[in-house]
């Protein structure tokens, strides 16, 4: 086996080029900078939004200033999401989301993003289908290629994209800043290292492989496997950035999210309004909603009335599918026009577009049919809390490493919204401490670091007697399926840790060929993922919503809405894990203080005493 | 369920090898396309949709998981 070398420099290096990633990158170009794109796919069709997205909320000045609906109204409603209510989070990012979210999901449009409809009864052309705000915030639009134009976009922009490219590794300079990344093509024998003064991380924050098989068989399967190996994580902690809320990121069934397969959503997503949720003796859980016109006086009333009824119903969904219920999206009473209009949403959004063509096939109507909901038992995706600790201004406690989207911690719900906000945000400070920054590499020291790529790409190709990469993964997911059962004790999380650590150290995989060298580099990374999940449980010793450690089996995530005016952030703890000189995790730990504004940004972390896990 | 290149109608552009996020499209021995890691599918349809040939089928049917179920109280 010869792997081949090839060295880049530039100013800005993005790792993962979706969402995200593209943006940022496009972004570092027009404020002058130079980039690349590291893409361990095709950004054309890569990542969560590979293949299409219809939806995305922001706050939408000329429809909401018209019924009331203020911008601290939406950031009060945002403060209350998921884990954000439990003071997981960072006010900042959402209060700099709402502020700019506008004029950032709007510039879509430049890439020939069509967001303006004739038939639209709102201002400006819009078409606006509620999702978790008080009142319709999310955009409904034509976003099937919208990676196909994004990266059109880069490549106009002059970004300099490597496709086929997964990174595993990020490179670090003497005084421990970011400055660089190193990939491994899954095309042919090729390692490609990149030096950089400031990097973008962009690589999505699902972990849900830890738990969960992605492959045919499981067409529940929801993110792409590539985007939701850990992989962003392991890349973070590895470099020595703080991970947070990970715990979160493992949970019982049955929560208030267990959304249909492809990621359509019920209720709550794409197939709103005219999806109901019954179950088999055909008893309505949640009714199809109202969608009130905009004229209508008490427009705001109304809407924030249906949404609290709504935040109810989603807990009782949790609660039924962990009763053993089977529930179902139903279409039943929806109208000839609202299927078209369903249609054409489903069109734009991922997975959908391939659903109705397997429906077509089949001959089958959409109203013909009951779509089953599945009780996620372990994994999910869902803690948006989870991810690298961040500030509004994307950066981590490593210097010169930047995280945008899927990936943030605490940025209280992670979609496609925060990954455009937070996407364009990271090219902008990354673009802009790059041309403050000069490069830092000293040679021996980048030399060393290929060498340890260049050692464990020549072990897994060359290992003829180890393991398929297969049956690693369902070593883990077997240790996960035993221990990860909620509600989790001290016995449960330390049985998954000692077996993790053994699993790590005897780990012994062969890759027959580049296609499968990634796979095993991805398992590497669910390990490392799974250690990190139950090393975070074995912190977090209270109680705290839905992480409910010794008690019940309440795996509430939405809990009955506050009003507005009434919410306030609660205090928490946070654990920052990260991977220290001697390889190990360790932890820092963090205390949200919401309402005094001060999240443990970088400067504070490094200053602040921290307790070591030791 | 299957990912099924329809060869009367590939023109083996390459344009599925080069853009499945999940690289699972291989070339033969003469370099012709073909699905060579079925498995790790995660249905997203890109090469169903991109294919400039419409040479691609990706699909799947209620029985193998329980994706739709046809209703019993249908009118
Ligand atoms: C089917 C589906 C439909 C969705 N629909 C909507 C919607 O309508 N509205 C909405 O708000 N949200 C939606 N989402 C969520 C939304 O797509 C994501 O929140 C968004 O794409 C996240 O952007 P990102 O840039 O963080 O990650 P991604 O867009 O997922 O991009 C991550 C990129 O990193 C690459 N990568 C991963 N690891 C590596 C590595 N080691 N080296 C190099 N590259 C790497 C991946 O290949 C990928 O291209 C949907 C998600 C799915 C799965
Ligand atoms: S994209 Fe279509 S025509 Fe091109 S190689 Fe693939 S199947 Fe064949
Ligand atoms: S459906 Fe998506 S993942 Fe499956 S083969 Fe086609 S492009 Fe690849």
């Amino acid at each position: 086996m010869a792997y081949q070398i090839e060295r880049l420099k530039t100013d800005v290096v993005v790792i993962g080029g979706g969402l995200a990633g593209s943006l940022a990158s496009i972004r570092v170009k027009e404020d002058g900078a130079d980039v690349i794109v590291l893409e361990k796919a095709n950004t054309n069709r890569s990542g969560n939004a590979g293949s299409g997205l219809d939806h995305m909320f922001s706050y939408v000045p000329p429809v909401h200033e018209k019924v009331g609906y203020t911008k601290d109204f939406m950031k009060s409603d945002m403060y209350q999401i998921a884990l954000m209510g439990l003071g997981l989070g960072n006010k900042k990012i959402v209060d700099h989301f709402v502020d700019v979210s506008y004029e950032r999901v709007i510039s879509l449009e430049k890439y020939g993003v069509n967001f303006r409809f004739e038939d639209s009864h709102l201002a400006e052309g819009f078409r606006l289908v509620p999702q978790f705000h008080s009142v319709p915030t999310s955009f409904h639009f034509e976003g099937r290629d919208l990676m196909v134009k994004l990266t059109e976009g880069m490549k106009k922009a002059g970004v300099n994209i490597v496709n086929h490219a997964q990174v595993v590794k990020i490179i670090k300079n003497k005084e421990g800043k970011a400055s660089g990344a190193i990939a491994v093509s899954d095309r042919e024998e090729k390692i490609y290292v990149v030096e950089a003064k400031t990097v973008i991380l962009t690589t999505a924050g699902g972990a849900a492989r830890v738990g969960d098989k992605m492959n045919f068989e499981n067409p529940y399967f929801e993110h792409p496997s590539s985007t939701d190996s850990g992989w962003g994580h392991t890349l973070a902690m590895n470099a020595g950035a703080d991970v947070i809320n990970m715990e979160f990121m493992i949970k019982n069934g049955g929560l208030a999210f267990p959304q249909f397969t492809f990621t359509a959503g019920a209720p709550g997503g794409t197939w709103w309004p005219a999806a109901r949720v019954v179950d088999d003796e055909g008893n309505v859980i949640v009714e199809r909603v109202t969608d009130y016109s905009i004229d209508e006086p008490d427009y705001l009333k109304k809407n924030v009335e249906m949404l609290d009824k709504f935040a109810i119903q989603k807990v009782t969904i949790g609660k039924l599918l962990n009763e053993g219920k089977q529930l179902y999206v139903d279409l039943k009473e929806a109208t000839d026009e609202e299927v078209e209009y369903i249609k054409w949403s489903m069109h734009n959004e991922g997975k959908c577009w391939l659903y109705l063509r397997n429906l077509e096939y089949n001959n089958i109507d959409l109203r013909d049919v009951k779509i089953p909901y599945r009780l996620f038992r372990h994994v999910t995706i869902g803690a948006g809390a989870a991810g690298v600790l961040v500030n509004e201004r994307t950066e981590t406690t490593v210097e010169n490493l930047y995280v945008a989207g899927d990936l943030m911690g605490g940025a209280g719900t992670v979609g496609a919204p925060t990954a455009v906000v937070y996407g364009i945000e990271a090219g902008l400070q990354a673009a802009k401490k790059a041309k403050e920054t000069t490069y830092s590499n000293d040679e021996f020291f980048v030399e060393s670091q290929i060498n340890e790529v260049k050692v464990t790409v020549e072990k897994l190709r060359g290992n003829k007697g180890g393991e398929k990469w297969q049956s690693v993964l369902e070593r883990v997911h077997s240790i996960v399926e035993t221990f990860g059962i909620y509600p989790l004790t001290d016995g449960k999380i330390n049985s998954a840790l000692e077996l993790i650590r053994k699993l790590k150290e005897e780990v012994n995989i062969y890759a027959p060929d580049d296609h499968e060298l990634s796979r095993a580099f991805e398992v590497l990374s669910i390990i490392q993922t799974a250690e990190a999940i139950f090393t975070a449980a074995d912190l977090r010793k209270e109680n705290l919503g839905p992480f409910k450690r010794y008690k019940d089996n309440d795996t509430r995530i939405y809990g009955e809405r506050v009003p507005a005016e009434n919410a306030v952030l609660p205090e928490a703890t946070e654990y920052g894990l990260y991977i220290g000189e001697d390889g190990t995790i360790h932890h820092h730990i963090h205390k949200t203080n919401q309402d005094g504004g001060e999240i443990p940004y970088k400067e504070q972390t490094l200053n602040a005493p921290y307790i070591r896990w030791e | 369920m299957a990912v099924v290149i329809d060869y009367d109608k590939c023109t083996n552009c390459k344009l599925c090898y080069d853009r499945c996020p999940e690289g699972l499209f291989g070339l033969d021995e003469q370099g012709k396309v073909y699905v060579k890691y079925q498995h790790e599918c995660w249905l997203c349809g890109a090469c169903q949709m991109d294919c400039p040939f419409g040479a691609i089928q990706v699909r799947y049917e209620e029985n193998v998981k329980p994706i739709f179920l046809k209703r019993d109280d249908k009118e």
